[in-house]
């Protein structure tokens, strides 16, 4: 079952992954450029995480090598971090203001 | 290590400088004494003393009937084909020396010991001195170029510490600057002549380049001349010769002993020594050897006349000093450099006395330098005197006193030698006539007569203690004797060897010799007669004047004329002001502090800052706080990055 799937995938000559990848990039940067409030830009940040995910343990398999694999397990760890932490920030930000919107927080114009 | 004694003759002072140095800082610094003048005296004495007897050693001893001896520590540096070595020798002309420096170095450091009692800083003054002491040993065995050039900055840099030792008083600071700026001029000179050789030799070590310009010279005959007569204006700012003198009689604000250890004894002849050792380049260009013989001949006349008019105790034996220093020059550029260090080993010996004499009656005075106040000194201070007077007749050219033989060799050889020169030898009669008679005027009026200076004063005459007087007499002594090892051969004739000249006459004639026109001995005889006829001639009219004097000598401000020219030292120092030293602080502030430094450097600087301000204010533009934006510009800049490494590399 699983071989099918990966034969269909190494099969395809990686145009399918490739462009799973590229589609869930670019939704990601859409969404961390484009939605107004935080919490949705760090969703957007999470899917370009796991494109990059995906992009590695692709190539690792392509490669025959575990190397990739063993990144996107760190990838997976700090991305979990990364999430706890920002959303911290972000319940902390909520409660201190009472919005999430991004453009209440410009205090750092120069 | 091979003769480390070399080694431990040279260290020894630097020991008692840095000893004495750690105590002087830290007396400074708990403001209390850990010891005072009495330990720190006898330490900075002992450790000279020692260096001495060493020294003794290391030249009777272990160098009995070999060339030289040398000991190196050390490699400085090798970097290409130059290779530096720390080498300290002692061949026959660095033994002399070496014996000289250390041997009046310890009288006059014991004479220190009285004189500089009573003062609070006194640590200070003999770490200097051992300073100096150190610097000089380098300064004399140093076997290669730029260690004898660390040793001749050493002995300015102590040079200056000691002028301005009392620094509070703004006259003799600014004399310390004065010497010091002046030696900057001269040792410019002495490095211009080095890297000219350098860049010829290959090699910096002495034997290494008298040999090159005696043996296989390929600098053409202008540039040989130009590297001898840089060298020699190394000499003239350290020795004290026109055009650089000017230091010299300033330099007298030091203590006393300063100016007997320093200024007359040894640091000062540090030029001498210097064209002696690069004699094999100096007998390479015999335009350097005429310029160094002219300039010792007026040099000698010059400051000769000046001194006949001066009325500080100290500005005239200052002045005496460059006279005499000028004598040594005009040996050595007649091509006599035996008779040149003969002279500069007599004129330690009666010119340290003088000075120590002199101190010791500025010490009974109370300060008082003015020779018009003093006046029938004799009777009050009878070691002195006899001292003093002694070391004149040896400095006036007395037979048998040590100046004579020394004083008349020189003549001698600069009227017959290949190099001499029969005006200059006129020019040297005329100084040593001038030397008599203004040492014998200063005799006349500091000793005879009746006392001029106040009340007070004389209540306070006295005889200086025994450590100021022992080493007077050890000197006197010298300056008596002290020329019997050089006894010319037509004196004695024949039945005393000339010690000096047979000791030194090897080591100074490596590089050839210099052709003695051929005299009658008639005619030798007779020069020689000439020359202590005019040294009873000077004698005899100071005498006259100034014996029992009835009259009180005129204040300089009348006088008129040549004396007025000549009290006012010919107004060397009011020219050098007005053309030198105005238009370079006219420069100074108005091109290269008002135009050069605050407006092109400055303003580079701050054009730069207030350029950067600007940018930075239209680079805030991009934060503008937006963290999405700032998403884009990563973005952006990420494509490029990608665009470059697809398509570039």
């Amino acid at each position: 079952m699983s071989n099918t799937i990966g034969d269909f995938i190494l099969g395809s000559g990686g145009i399918f992954t490739i462009s799973v990848v590229i589609i869930l990039f670019v939704i990601g940067v859409a969404t961390f450029m484009f939605r107004r409030t935080l919490l949705h830009m760090l969703m957007g940040v999470e899917l370009m995480l796991n494109a990059v995910n995906l992009n590695l343990i692709y190539f690792a398999r392509l490669h025959q090598n575990l190397e990739g694999q063993m990144l996107s397990l760190m990838i997976f760890v700090v991305a979990a971090c990364e999430v706890a932490v920002g959303i911290a920030i972000i319940v902390n930000l909520y409660k201190r203001t009472g919005t999430i919107g991004v453009e209440t927080y410009s205090e750092e114009r120069g | 290590m091979e003769n480390s004694l070399i080694l431990i003759i040279v260290l020894l002072p630097l020991a008692g400088a840095l000893l004495n140095g750690i105590v002087a800082a830290a007396n400074a610094y708990r403001k209390k004494e850990i010891w005072g003048e009495k330990i720190s005296g006898i330490l900075a004495f002992s450790t000279v003393a020692l260096s001495f007897i060493l020294s003794m050693y290391a030249v009777f001893v272990k160098m009995a009937g070999a060339e030289a001896i040398a000991c190196t520590p050390y490699q400085w540096m090798t970097a290409g084909g130059l290779n530096v070595n720390i080498t300290f020798m002692i061949d026959h002309l660095s033994a002399v020396m070496l014996l000289v420096v250390t041997g009046v170095s310890a009288v006059i450091h014991f004479y220190s010991i009285g004189y500089i009692h009573g003062d609070k800083s006194s640590v200070r003054y003999f770490t200097y001195l051992n300073l100096f002491v150190f610097a000089m040993l380098l300064l004399i065995l140093g076997d290669s170029m730029p260690v004898m050039f660390v040793g001749w900055e050493g002995v300015g840099l102590c040079s200056y510490l000691l002028i301005g030792f009392w620094y509070k008083e703004d006259e003799k600071a600014a004399a310390g600057k004065k010497a010091f700026i002046v030696n900057r001029i001269g040792d410019f000179g002495f490095l211009l002549g080095m890297f000219l050789i350098f860049a010829n030799v290959g090699s910096l070590a002495i034997a290494d380049v008298n040999e090159y310009f005696h043996q296989h010279n390929s600098m053409t005959f202008f540039w040989t001349n130009v590297a001898a007569i840089c060298l020699f204006i190394g000499a003239t700012g350290k020795s004290a010769q026109i055009p650089l003198y000017v230091w010299l009689p300033d330099a007298m604000a030091g203590p006393t002993p300063v100016s007997a250890l320093i200024h007359a004894a040894t640091m000062v002849t540090a030029g001498v020594y210097m064209v002696c050792r690069f004699h094999g380049v100096y007998l390479a260009a015999p335009v350097a050897m005429q310029v160094v013989l002219w300039v010792g001949g007026l040099t000698a006349l010059f400051s000769a006349t000046i001194a006949l008019y001066q009325n500080d105790i100290k500005k005239v034996l200052a002045y005496s000093t460059v006279s005499q220093l000028g004598f040594m020059f005009m040996a050595a550029g007649a091509g006599a450099f035996v008779i040149a260090i003969f002279h500069l080993m007599t004129h330690a010996f009666f010119k340290a006395c003088l000075f120590l004499g002199s101190g010791s009656v500025i010490h009974a005075m109370g300060g008082e330098q003015d020779i018009r106040y003093m006046g029938g000194l004799k009777k009050f201070m009878p070691a002195t005197f006899l001292t003093f007077t002694l070391a004149t007749l040896a400095i006036a050219g007395f037979p048998p006193f040590a100046g004579f033989f020394s004083k008349d060799e020189i003549l001698w050889n600069v009227f017959a030698s290949g190099h001499g020169n029969k005006i200059v030898w006129l020019i040297g009669m005329v100084a040593a006539l001038c030397t008599a008679f203004y040492m014998f005027r200063l005799v006349y009026l500091t000793f005879f007569g009746s006392f001029r200076g106040s009340r007070q004063q004389e209540h306070h005459l006295h005889e200086s203690p025994k450590t100021m007087t022992v080493p007077l007499m050890i000197l006197a002594a010298l300056s008596v004797v002290g020329g019997w090892i050089g006894i010319p051969k037509l004196l004695s004739f024949g039945a005393i060897p000339n010690y000096f000249h047979d000791y030194l006459e090897p080591t100074l004639s490596k590089y050839g010799h210099v052709h003695i026109d051929h005299y009658s001995h008639a005619t030798e005889y007779a020069l020689m007669a000439l020359s202590v006829a005019i040294a009873f001639a000077g004698w005899l009219l100071a005498r006259m004047l100034f014996r029992e004097l009835k009259y009180r000598l005129p204040d300089p401000a009348t006088y008129t004329g040549i004396s007025r020219l000549l009290w006012n030292k010919y107004f060397i120092d009011e020219i050098y002001m007005k053309f030198i030293v105005n238009p370079i602080k006219y420069l100074s502030t108005n091109i290269f502090l008002n135009i050069a430094d605050k407006k092109i450097i400055d303003g580079a600087a701050n054009g730069s800052a207030s350029g950067w301000k600007w940018v930075a204010v239209l680079l805030s533009f991009f934060q503008s706080g937006n963290i999405q934006a700032y998403g884009f510009y990563m973005l952006f800049g990420a494509t490029i990055a990608f665009i470059f490494a697809l398509f570039l590399f």
